[in-house]
């Protein structure tokens, strides 16, 4: 219980130190959905067709999410509601993930308690309470898939667990539920549909078949597959998609072994081995020919992008740049182990290997699951999240099993038997194990506290007396557009920021965070790239109304669309290799340059002269340092925008927002109206330049 | 076809407005004669307020106690608060608007009535002196329509130049005033009709008239002024008022919800940051045509505060004693919109008083508006929420309503019915009248009183029976 509270305050700086926000930005994707599955039916919304992104195309959204996120916060709200407490859904979609957390740390307990004892399962419960790596995705306003997906993760195996060393089919099928649950919440569920088919096959190998794990495999493979068959996003792909052949396959291995043992427990040894072999044989060639021929004629998937680059981390960056532009699928950086679950690293290979010596069928489970996601966390950030349940529970055995030697303090106690050198090993071991806890507890909220309670939607600086303000530009600007535009105004802006456009400004956007189509993204991309008059010409086609850029170069916000550029780059590259260059972009020298020395081409993009239109002027009209690249921009470098209006800037800058003009009456372009009009405005005035001595609050 | 699909249209709309059936080519029996007919419109708010002082006598021969006093076809509809006062005193007279209309031969236009209930019948050949004051949810037009950030706003204001009414006028005057600078747009040629700035006393204002003799409903060309008006047009297109009654806490919550515009004049260009940074930095504390900032005023003592809107808390807000300012997320220029909900409680002992006699009597008294200066407010959604179990015994308000319901409605851990909901519609309020006060009556015992707390303990002992029971039950199947 007290475990439970720990994991769900130490989820709430965030709410404290900010507000009841919503994070990030698949966030609010979730979030949008979840509202339109409140207002509506839930058969309206699994055949949601959002006409308000990816415009023209739209998305089908209710076939392309996991429900499962969605579901559950909905009835939890309709239950609350029920019983007299009719919460705004917004705090229950904020609250979500600490309070499921809590649940997650019950499960590990109960897991852990299964592979060794319950001590060993109140250390774990403690460790994934506070854990870090486990935070960082938890956090109150983290309202994602993974929120949920950790914690049916933790139940499931332990239903699977229960079930494989009871046989029961009852924990089995709770196996499978949970399992279906997972299927409707998370895309990650695939690991536990390799997972659990590659424990039984280690099992196989190393002759520890028995019918018990007979029963418990046929039915949470049975149950789990057809019912996670229900999911419209999932549909047949558990039967098509390559993902999924192991589970497939090894469930045919079992009815195989099953009849050999059957077979062999009927026939003399020596008979066996020749039907053995012969019948191995020709399943072998059997089995990987079918799977060519299929394969082959398209009945099953081929592999996804996101599955190679499990295996080749310089895939991505090659064949999808759009992958390999997220950072969540960057590969994880050393310290970032050691930040994400301090000491509980190197307990984890201890708890490894105490479990080989002990090696019972569970214990298999936990080195399987253990080796897998070391190797898979080390290729992708994001998958560090599934590790960390695992490091968990192996170094709680670990740590409990020194406990269970060093803590025994009654030979100490007992006079017959006292020895003053064991007892002072034991104190000196125990005490350090005990300062460690101590010290992973305090880097645990520091961590926490600093790194992932940020919303990053707001961000916090401090105000010129000192105390703390909020940097609120994006949703001024977000605001701003739902306030003060046409309800169906088309809004380009990066993919980045698709689901807070949709989210808070409610405005149909052109590509957003659901990367489904990459042409699509490469359009904005190649629009933000080219010069006024192509981008202009680009954009109309697709009806936008507003252009939308985040510049950081005024407060040094580094995650700015300058910054992002490169990738918008390349990405467009990759479908237009003609039109688009990278090499263009950069300086003779090979250097990305945005002061004087840039490119031309970088210069006459419209990313560049949005992002800095006026800014010079806003220091004196000399030089302006752009505080993310450190490089001086001067007002010459700055090119006119002749096809875009400034219709919107932020507090701090970080937002602006242009719209598209409109064409001329007189049938001129728009160029040609630029250049008429400061061509008058030279004969009839006398430039007044007025420098104001601006303050900035930063 | 077309003209009999508009009158049922007109028609409706003033049964909307006043649920009565009304005649539409009403003339007031020719009891009256206007010796004196003095008007001024004050226009340095963001609506008008019209006062007018007026010496009639009555020319029947009969005594009489009503004075139908017309209004311009403009402002129908949009009147705010109507009331008059006798001159030189502080005794009010009864009066409202009145449903009937008469329809100009002329023009076709329409002139609505308001009726003034002397105290006493007036005598033949008697004379009578009085004020009339008039708020109407209108305001001058900007012009020009688009401006820069740095210009200042001019408003164009068009209204009658003769005064309507439905009597005889032996003498009148008309002066606009409220503003620094007046220029009449399109003035005629002739002098007797034309306006005049800088006329002592009152420099500040323009100045029409003196005419004499003018028959009733006689129409001249409108009078067009522009002047300087460098302030916001506040609008409150909607506002959402919801105030929580807990006895049990003993507070009153406030909440509410604002859709806020500036009728003012749009930018000419789009926004522009490096343009607006400029000016307020020139301006510092000058007035402009933006609104910056956004003053409450609440009543006293206020705590607990909140400020947010659709995307969440908005964290831009200072606190002094019972004054709110609020800054939005954006400076709200002409045209531009800005919706946001505030919140804040007070004791409940400052606007609750127990009866004397009959102990489960309460009588609640609030005020009507808390917003900012200087606005106009088109509709209004007026809720009181008494808690659950009571009854409302009567409703009293200061100025006439739309609409009224009294329902219950759900709220956290109502278990039965639900609280009680009062909920009022007003429409054209202008912040003039924020003080006014809204008295509810009902009836709380002390058995709905105890019967919240119970109820809520028992439901919460039966989960946690049924809890117990669950524990219980035995799955295993050996």
């Amino acid at each position: 219980m007290s475990i439970f509270g720990a994991a769900v305050s130490a989820r709430l700086f965030s709410v404290i130190r900010f507000e009841s926000i919503i994070h990030e930005f698949d966030p609010w994707f979730n979030f949008r959905a979840t509202k339109y599955l409140i207002n509506n039916s839930f058969y309206d919304f699994l055949n949601w067709f959002d006409d308000r992104t990816w415009y023209p195309l739209g998305r089908v959204t209710g076939g392309t999410l996991y429900p499962g996120l969605m579901t559950t916060s909905a009835l939890i709200w309709h239950t609350l509601r029920k019983i007299g407490l009719p919460i705004d859904i917004r705090n229950i979609c904020v609250l979500f993930a600490p309070a499921f957390s809590g649940v997650t740390a019950i499960a590990t307990y109960y897991l852990t308690k299964e592979i060794k004892d319950s001590s060993a399962g109140v250390l774990a419960a403690a460790f994934i309470a506070i854990v870090p790596g486990y935070i960082s995705r938890s956090v109150a306003g983290a309202y994602d898939n993974e929120a949920i997906a950790i914690t049916l993760l933790m139940v499931t195996f332990m239903f699977w667990i229960k079930g494989q060393k009871t046989g029961s089919i009852l924990y089995s099928s709770f196996a499978a539920l949970f399992y279906f649950y997972m299927v409707s919440a998370w895309g990650g569920y695939v690991f536990i549909t390799n997972l659990i088919p590659f424990h039984i096959f280690l099992l196989i190998l190393m002759g520890r078949f028995t019918s018990k794990l007979y029963v418990a495999y046929n039915t949470w493979f049975i149950i789990g597959t057809v019912a996670s068959m229900q999911i419209p996003f999932v549909g047949f792909l558990p039967i098509r998609s390559n993902d999924h052949m192991a589970a497939l396959g090894v469930f045919g291995l079992l009815q195989i072994v099953a009849l050999g043992d059957f077979v062999k427990s009927k026939l003399p040894p020596r008979k066996f081995k020749i039907v053995m072999i012969v019948s191995l044989l020709i399943i072998l060639a059997i089995g990987i020919a079918g799977l060519f021929l299929l394969t082959y004629m398209g009945l099953i998937a081929p592999w996804t992008g996101r599955f190679y680059s499990l295996w080749d981390t310089s895939y991505a960056k090659i064949h999808i740049p759009i992958i390999a532009s997220v950072s969540e699928h960057q590969p994880v950086a050393w310290p970032a182990f050691f930040f994400d679950t301090h000491f509980l690293i190197w307990l984890f290979p201890a708890g490894v290997f105490l479990l080989f010596m002990d090696l019972k069928d569970e214990h298999v489970f936990i080195i399987a699951y253990s080796v897998l996601c070391s190797y898979f966390a080390g290729v992708m950030v994001r998958l560090m999240l599934t590790l960390t349940p695992v490091i968990c529970i192996t170094a709680a055995v670990a740590l409990s099993k020194v406990f269970d030697v060093y803590l025994d303090f009654s030979s100490a106690i007992d006079p017959q038997r006292r020895n003053l050198t064991s007892l002072l090993s034991r104190l000196i071991v125990s005490g350090t194990f005990i300062f460690y806890l101590y010290l992973f507890v305090f880097h645990c909220t520091w961590v926490t506290q600093t790194a992932y309670s940020s919303p990053s939607v707001v961000l916090p600086s401090t105000s010129p007396d000192g105390s703390m303000a909020l940097i609120d530009d994006f949703r001024e600007a977000y605001y701003w557009l739902r306030m003060n535009t046409d309800e169906d105004a088309k809004v380009a802006a990066w993919w980045d920021y698709g689901y807070q456009i949709g989210g808070m400004a409610d405005r149909t956007t052109l590509v957003d965070n659901n990367t489904w189509n990459n042409t699509h993204i490469a359009i904005v991309g190649k629009a933000m790239a080219s010069p006024e008059e192509k981008a202009y010409e680009i954009l109309k086609e697709h009806d936008v109304d507003y252009v939308l850029v985040i510049f950081g170069g005024l407060i040094g916000f580094g995650g700015d669309d300058l910054n992002k550029f490169l990738w918008m780059i390349r990405i467009s590259e990759g479908i237009w290799p003609d039109e688009i260059k990278e090499r263009d972009f950069f300086t003779p020298e090979g250097e990305y340059r945005v002061d004087s020395r840039a490119s031309k081409t970088m210069k006459e993009s419209i990313m560049y002269k949005m992002s800095f239109k006026d800014f010079p002027i806003l220091f004196n009209g000399g030089q302006a340092v752009d505080k993310v690249r450190q490089q001086a921009i001067s007002l010459e470098d700055v090119g006119t925008l002749d096809y875009f209006d400034e219709v919107f800037t932020s507090e701090n800058w970080m937002v602006r927002i242009y719209q598209l003009k409109e064409d001329d009456p007189e049938g001129r372009s728009l160029k040609e109206v630029g250049d008429f009009e400061r061509a008058k405005g030279k004969l009839t005035k006398k430039r007044k330049i007025t420098k104001p001595d601006l303050t900035l609050r930063v | 076809m077309n003209a009999s699909i508009f009158w049922w249209v007109f028609i409706t709309f003033f049964i909307h407005m006043n649920s009565v059936l009304c005649i539409e080519n009403f003339i007031p029996e020719q009891v009256w004669e206007n010796i004196d007919y003095r008007r001024a419109i004050d226009v340095s708010k963001s609506y008008l307020s019209e006062r007018v002082e007026i010496r009639a006598k009555n020319v029947g021969p009969e005594s009489v106690t009503e004075y139908y006093f017309a209004l311009p076809r403009n402002s129908l509809g949009k009147v705010s608060m109507f009331t008059a006062v006798i001159q030189g005193t502080d005794t009010y007279l009864n009066c409202q608007l009145f449903p009937n209309v008469t329809r100009l031969e002329e023009t076709g236009e329409y002139v609505g009535y308001g009726v003034i209930n002397f105290p006493s019948p007036i005598q033949p050949e008697q004379e009578f002196s009085f004020i009339t004051a008039l708020y109407y949810n209108v305001a001058g037009v900007p012009y020009p329509e688009y401006i820069a950030i740095s210009d200042e706003q001019s408003l164009l204001l068009k209204t009658n130049r003769f005064p309507i009414s439905a009597y005889p006028t032996v003498e009148s005057t008309l002066t606009i005033g409220g503003s620094s600078s007046f220029e009449e747009l399109n003035a005629p040629d002739d002098a007797y009709l034309k306006g005049k700035t800088n006329v002592p006393p009152n420099e500040e204002a323009i100045f029409f008239g003196p005419w004499d003799d003018i028959k009733p409903f006689e129409k001249e060309q409108d009078v067009e002024v522009v002047f300087n008006h460098n302030l916001p047009l506040n609008e409150v297109t909607l506002l959402k008022r919801d105030i929580w009654v807990s006895q049990w806490a003993s507070t009153l919550e406030f909440k509410e919800y604002y859709e806020l515009k500036n009728k003012g004049a749009k930018l000419d260009k789009g926004f522009s940051r490096i343009n607006y940074m400029r000016d307020q930095q020139q301006a510092d504390m000058r007035k402009s045509h933006y609104l910056a900032i956004i003053e409450m005023l609440l009543p006293e003592n206020p705590f607990g505060h909140y400020y947010n809107d659709l995307v969440g808390l908005v964290s831009t807000a200072k606190i002094q004693e019972n004054h709110y300012f609020l800054k939005p997320r954006f400076p709200i220029f002409g045209g531009w919109n800005y919706n946001f909900t505030i919140g804040w409680t007070n004791q409940l002992s400052d606007f609750l008083h127990k009866s004397n006699d009959d102990s489960d009597m309460y009588l609640l008294s609030v005020p009507l508006l808390n917003g900012p200066s200087d606005t106009v407010y088109d509709t209004v959604e007026y809720s009181v929420y008494v808690p659950e179990g009571a009854k409302i015994a009567d409703i009293d308000t200061p100025i006439p309503f739309v609409n009224l319901s009294v329902k219950a409605e759900k709220s956290y851990l109502d278990l039965k019915k639900g609280h009680v909901r009062v909920k009022i519609t007003f429409k054209n309020l202008v912040n003039e009248i924020a003080g006014a006060k809204i008295l509810i009556k009902y009836q709380y015992t002390k058995n709905a009183f105890i019967q919240k707390p119970l109820s809520i303990a028992i439901y919460i002992f039966i989960a946690l029976m049924f809890i117990f029971l669950l524990k219980n039950i035995n799955l295993n199947v050996k």
